[in-house]
C-alpha cells in the first residue's frame, strides 16, 4: 500500500494549498488521504486472508468478500476525487449562487470527465454496503440454521 | 450557461447517503444479532466492530453530506463551512479506525486458528480418553465376567474335590513337612477312632503308627523320592485297637527341593489282611498236614516195633538194672515219638476215623477238667468257671473238641507255670448263632511278634521236648473243621476279664447243631 500512497503523492504535492477549499489546510487533506490509501490496503489485505484463510463456507463470505473489493474501488474513486479536487484550477467549476445550478466548465478534458464520473461515488460504497448486508444476513441465517440443528441434535 | 451541469453528482451524493444510512443500520441490526447468537465466537466478535466501524463511518460521512445539502438548501451555506472540517476529520478517524480493525484481523485469524489446533488437539485427546475410557470399561466388565466365570469354575472344581475328599471311604489326609496332618477326610478320622477332626488335626501321622520303624521308612523315602506308594503299615486306633493300612503319599516340594507338605491317600486293609491271613494259615497247614500224615503213616511201624522189642526187651533183662534202664529211656523216648506222630496224624485229620454225634459243651469242659484238676492243683492253679445252662448242643467229633480244650488248659497252664487262674466260660450268642466259648489265664501274655505266629504248625517258644507247636495249629484246624473260629486277644478287651486279671484270652466260637444233623450219626 505505501506503493499506492507514493504513487498518488505526486498528484496533490504540486497544488496549490490555498486552493483547496473542501478540507482547509492541506495536513487534512494529505491525512484525509493518507487514511483513504490505509483503508485501501487494508480492504486489499482483508480480502488476501479470508481468500487464503477462509473463515467459512458459503456464498456470504463471497459476498463480504465483493463488500470488501466494492469498498476497496470506492477509496481508490475518492482518492482520485481528492486529488483532482485540488488539481482542478478554480475556474473548472461554474460556481453560481444558486448551488444547484453548479456547472463544469468547458474545455471538458480527460481529466474533468474523470472528475465528473468518479464524483459518482455512491456507486461504489453502496452496492459495498449493500453486499456487506446481504451477507451478514446471510451469516445470521447460517448461524441460526446451525444452532437450531444442534439443539434438534442434541450435539454440544 | 456552459458546461456541464453537476446536478446528477448532488443528487447521486443525497439519495447515496440516505441509502447508505438505511443500509448501514440494517448492517448494524445484522451483525448484532449475529453476535447475540453466538455471544462467545471471536469472529462474529470481531465482525461486529468491524461493522460498527463502517457503520459509524458511513453514517458520519453520509449524515454530513445530507447536512450539508440541507443547510444549503436553508441557505446556511457558511454553517456547513464551520462544520465541514470536523465532519472530514471524523470519517478520516473512521477510516483509520477501520483499517486498523483490518489489520489486526491477521491477529484475530492467528489467534482463531491457535484456539481451534488447540480445540482440536483438545477434541481429539477427548476422543483418545473416550476410546482408552471405553476400552477400560469394556475390560472391566470384561474382567468382571471372567472373574466370575474363573470363580465359578473353581467353585464347581473346588465342589467336585471336596465331594471326592468327604465321600471317600479311603482315608485322604494332608500333612505338613514335620508330618502333622493339616486336614484329613471323615473316613480318616472315624479309621482312626476319632468322632470329629479337630481331635486329629495337629497330630503327628507318626504318633498313630505302631511299629516307629514303620513310619521311618515310610517318611525316608518319601523325603528320597518324593513318592511312596502302596506302604503297608500297622496302625494303632484311639482307642488302642490295631489297623493296617496300605499309604500312598506324595510330597511336595518348593524350589530348593525340599519337602514343604505331603499328602496321601489310605486304604484300610485290616480286614483284607485278617482273611488272607487266615487263608495262609490254613494253607500253610494243609500243607504240612499232608506231609506229616504221610511221615506218621512211615514212621508208625517202625515206631511201633521198636516200642514192641522194647518193651520185649524190659521182660528178658528184668535183673539187669542197667539194660533195664537203657531199655526203658528208650521205650519212653519213642513213646514220645508215638505222641508226636499220632499229635501229627491228628492234625493232618485223616488219621483217626470221625464219630459224629451231638457234644455237650458244659459236660466236656467239666471231664476235662476233672481230669486235668488234680495236676493244676498241684501248681497252685485254679479254675472258675461261668457256663450258661441252656447252651444247645454243638455236632461234631467230641474226642477232637476235647483235645482243643485240653490243648488250651494245657497252654494256659504252662503260661502260667505256677499260681495263677484259669477262667473258662461259655455263653450261646443269639445274634450270631455261634456258641461262644473262652478260656483266658493270668499268665504272662502274648506278644505282639508271637500273637502272628502262635496257630502257625512247629511254631513254639518252649523248649525242645516241652512243646511241639502243634498244640494250636492242631486246634485251630479242628475248629474250623467243626465250621467255627479260634480268636487269641492278648490283653483281652473284655473289660471283666481285665479287672480278674486275665492276660490272654482265647475265643472259640462253634456253630450249634442244626435240626437235620439230629438224626444222622455216622461213624
Ligand atoms: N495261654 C498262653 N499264654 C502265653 N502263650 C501262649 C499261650 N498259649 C499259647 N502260647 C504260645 O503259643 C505257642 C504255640 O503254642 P502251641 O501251638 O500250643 O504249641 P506248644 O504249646 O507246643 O508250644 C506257645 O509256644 C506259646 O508261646
Amino acid at each position: 500500500m505505501p506503493v499506492l500512497f507514493v504513487l498518488f503523492l505526486p498528484l496533490f504535492f504540486p497544488s496549490r494549498a490555498a486552493a483547496v477549499q473542501i478540507h482547509g489546510p492541506p495536513e487534512g487533506l494529505y491525512v484525509h488521504q493518507m487514511a483513504h490509501c490505509i483503508f485501501a490496503a487494508a480492504m486489499i489485505f482483508l480480502i488476501y486472508l479470508l481468500s487464503k484463510y477462509p473463515p467459512g463456507k458459503g456464498t456470504a463470505w463471497k459476498y463480504l468478500k465483493i463488500s470488501l473489493f466494492f469498498f476497496f474501488m470506492w477509496n481508490i474513486n475518492a482518492l482520485i476525487v481528492h486529488s483532482l479536487d485540488v488539481r482542478l484550477p478554480d475556474d473548472a467549476l461554474f460556481k453560481t449562487a444558486d448551488f444547484w445550478k453548479n456547472r463544469l466548465n468547458p474545455p471538458l478534458t480527460l481529466e474533468r470527465w474523470v472528475y465528473f464520473v468518479t464524483k459518482h461515488d455512491h456507486f461504489w460504497c453502496v452496492t459495498a454496503m449493500f453486499f456487506l448486508v446481504i451477507s451478514l444476513r446471510s451469516l445470521c441465517r447460517d448461524t441460526e440454521q446451525k444452532l437450531t440443528m444442534r439443539k434438534e441434535t442434541g450435539k454440544p | 450557461m456552459n458546461g456541464f451541469p453537476l446536478l446528477s453528482v448532488y443528487v447521486v451524493d443525497f439519495l447515496g447517503s440516505s441509502l447508505m444510512i438505511v443500509l448501514s443500520l440494517t448492517a448494524f441490526h445484522y451483525v448484532n444479532h449475529l453476535r447475540k447468537l453466538e455471544p462467545r465466537n471471536v469472529l462474529w466478535n470481531y465482525l461486529f466492530w468491524l461493522c460498527l466501524m463502517l457503520v459509524t463511518f458511513a453514517l458520519s460521512r453520509s449524515l454530513g453530506h445530507i447536512l450539508k445539502y440541507i443547510f444549503i438548501f436553508m441557505d446556511i451555506k457558511h454553517l456547513w463551512h464551520h462544520l465541514a472540517p470536523f465532519s472530514g476529520g471524523w470519517n478520516t478517524m473512521t477510516f483509520v479506525a477501520v483499517s486498523a480493525l483490518t489489520f489486526y484481523y491477521s491477529n484475530v485469524r492467528k489467534v482463531m486458528a491457535q484456539v481451534r489446533e488447540d480445540a482440536k488437539q483438545i477434541a481429539s485427546a477427548n476422543a483418545r480418553l473416550k476410546e482408552a475410557h471405553a476400552a477400560l470399561r469394556q475390560l472391566n466388565l470384561s474382567l468382571e465376567h471372567r472373574v466370575e466365570k474363573r470363580t465359578r469354575e473353581l467353585k464347581r472344581s473346588e465342589q467336585k474335590f471336596r465331594r471326592l475328599f468327604e465321600g471317600s471311604k479311603d482315608v485322604i489326609f494332608f500333612c505338613n513337612a514335620e508330618g502333622e496332618i493339616t486336614d484329613i477326610n471323615d473316613s480318616g478320622v472315624h479309621l482312626l477312632g476319632f468322632k470329629s477332626k479337630n481331635e486329629v488335626l495337629n497330630t503327628s501321622l507318626k504318633e498313630f503308627f505302631d511299629d516307629e520303624e514303620d513310619w521311618e521308612v515310610f517318611f525316608r523315602n518319601l523325603l528320597a523320592h518324593g513318592d511312596i506308594s502302596e506302604f503297608e503299615a500297622r496302625l494303632r486306633r484311639s482307642d488302642g485297637s490295631l489297623l493296617y493300612l496300605m499309604l500312598t503319599a506324595t510330597a511336595l516340594k518348593d524350589s530348593k527341593s525340599n519337602m514343604v507338605s505331603f499328602e496321601g491317600i489310605a486304604k484300610d486293609i485290616t480286614h483284607f489282611k485278617e482273611v488272607t491271613d487266615t487263608l495262609i494259615r490254613s494253607e500253610k497247614m494243609a500243607s504240612v498236614g499232608q506231609l506229616a500224615a504221610g511221615v506218621a503213616h512211615e514212621i508208625n511201624t517202625p515206631l511201633g516195633i521198636i516200642l514192641g522189642y522194647a518193651q520185649l526187651m524190659e521182660e528178658d533183662f528184668e535183673d539187669d538194672e542197667e539194660v533195664l534202664d537203657t531199655l526203658k529211656t528208650i521205650e519212653k523216648q519213642a513213646k514220645i515219638c508215638r505222641k508226636v506222630v499220632a499229635d501229627l496224624l491228628k492234625f493232618s485229620r485223616q488219621s483217626i476215623e470221625r464219630i459224629l454225634a451231638p457234644i455237650d459243651i458244659r459236660q466236656s469242659i467239666e471231664e476235662v477238667i476233672s481230669v486235668m484238676d488234680h495236676s493244676l492243683s498241684m501248681d497252685q492253679i485254679y479254675v472258675e468257671l461261668d457256663m450258661a445252662k441252656d447252651l444247645p448242643p454243638a455236632f461234631g467229633d467230641k474226642e477232637k473238641i476235647r483235645q482243643v480244650f485240653v490243648n488250651l488248659i494245657n497252654n494256659a497252664a504252662q503260661a502260667i507255670g505256677k499260681d495263677g487262674k484259669i477262667f473258662i466260660g461259655a455263653d450261646f450268642d443269639r445274634e450270631n448263632d455261634m456258641i461262644e466259648i473262652y478260656l483266658g489265664d493270668s499268665g504272662p501274655g502274648i506278644s505282639q511278634d508271637v500273637m502272628k505266629k502262635i496257630f502257625d504248625p512247629f511254631f513254639t517258644t518252649k523248649g525242645v521236648g516241652k512243646g511241639t507247636g502243634l498244640g494250636l495249629s492242631v486246634s485251630f484246624g479242628i475248629i474250623k473243621d467243626h465250621g467255627g473260629h479260634i480268636d487269641v486277644q492278648s490283653p483281652p478287651k473284655d473289660q471283666k476279664l481285665l479287672e480278674k486279671g486275665v492276660n490272654t484270652v482265647f475265643y472259640i466260637y462253634l456253630p450249634p447243631m442244626k435240626d437235620e444233623e439230629s438224626g444222622q450219626s455216622e461213624s
